[in-house]
């Protein structure tokens, strides 16, 4: 199955700047080079998930880590408070998560 | 106070080494050349450092104190020292952990701060320079005795691709169960191959690495898989 995760990755990173706008300057660059650092994971996890080879509750499983790990890395290069990583992380998660589950639902 | 550099020190003339898992590593002797494992390695070096204990057993006598990965992780939890991986890998001195899952060994290396590391990796290729990136680690640990100075740059981590392993709950999928039938087929035992990573798999995992001389954490990354013919 194919997932455009250039796309789909544009459009997190997207989420996460709008989740903390107030913010987003702070973060910007933070944000772009640490979700970069993510990518090649998540996108490991993701064709994971559409190809079969785990299963729904894994690839959520292993994304919640790779979110956590996101916030706390924010946190602490863009001096953020942990909700506010948080925030932009869980927004990051949750476009991703929304992004696989569509492709994978597409072909079923 | 030994900073993290001098740690790092200590540690660099090791490489090329010998790897023995278990093999225990007197921390009060200078001249120890081995064998070691990853934790007793990492413990050495601190005491070398510093002359203090971290990541060992309660038994606090250092010719004979037994250093461990959930020792680390104890330790790093109990004295407030566990800081996020990106941290410690832009930190000379500083270390990278891996949690052990129950009944196994996990995996610690030494961060040079620049992205590398110094570590006692395995029985096939001893203590090496590596890398921290593309690896799955939980925390990074900047233990008290040493002094660390804060880094100048954060060197974000590339994080690890899908690694199998024992978490709750369960990791499940069909690659889960190629990789059961797969350890069967070499007569390593899972137990019955029903597609989730549990303690059986994760233990038949750590047999089949031990042959294979890899880094023994049960655990079933991208080297694992490769050398089971599984990626």
């Amino acid at each position: 199955m194919k997932i455009d995760w250039p796309v789909l990755f544009r459009d997190a990173l997207g989420a996460a700047r709008s989740a903390v706008e107030k913010n987003a300057p702070q973060i910007e660059d933070f944000l772009r080079e640490i979700g970069r650092a993510h990518e090649d994971a998540i996108r490991s996890i993701g064709d994971a998930y559409a190809d079969g080879d785990i299963d729904a509750e894994t690839f959520a499983s292993e994304l919640d880590d790779e979110a956590a790990t996101l916030a706390a890395e924010l946190r602490v290069a863009a001096v953020m408070s942990k909700a506010i990583a948080q925030r932009a992380a869980n927004a990051f998660r949750d476009t991703v998560l929304a992004g696989v589950n569509a492709a994978v639902a597409a072909v079923l | 106070m030994a900073s993290g550099q001098d740690l790092l020190d200590r540690a660099a003339p090791h490489v090329g080494e010998r790897y023995v898992l278990g093999a225990r590593a007197p921390k009060d002797n200078p001249d120890w050349k081995g064998p070691w494992d990853c934790a007793e390695f990492a413990s050495w070096c601190v005491f070398q450092a510093s002359g203090r204990l971290f990541g060992c057993d309660q038994a606090r006598n250092p010719s004979t104190a037994d250093a461990w990965t959930g020792y680390w992780r104890d330790d790093a939890q109990r004295l407030g020292c566990g800081v996020d991986v990106m941290t410690a890998k832009s930190t000379p001195g500083a270390f990278v952990l891996r949690f052990p899952a129950p009944g196994l060994v996990g995996h610690v290396a030494i961060s040079d701060g620049r992205g590398g590391t110094i570590e006692a990796h395995s029985t096939a290729r001893g203590v090496i320079r590596a890398a921290v990136d593309g690896r799955r680690w939980d925390i990074g640990v900047l233990p008290p005795m040493i002094r660390y100075a804060e880094p100048d740059v954060l060197l974000p981590v590339v994080a690890s691709g899908l690694v199998l392993r024992l978490k709750q709950p369960n990791m499940k999928g069909a690659l889960v169960l190629r990789l059961q039938q797969r350890l069967q087929a070499l007569g390593f035992d899972p137990g019955m191959p029903d597609g989730a990573y549990g303690p059986h798999t994760a233990a038949a995992v750590h047999a089949f690495q031990l042959t294979q001389g890899l880094v023994a954490d049960g655990e079933a990354g991208m080297a694992t898989l490769k050398a089971l013919g599984l990626k």
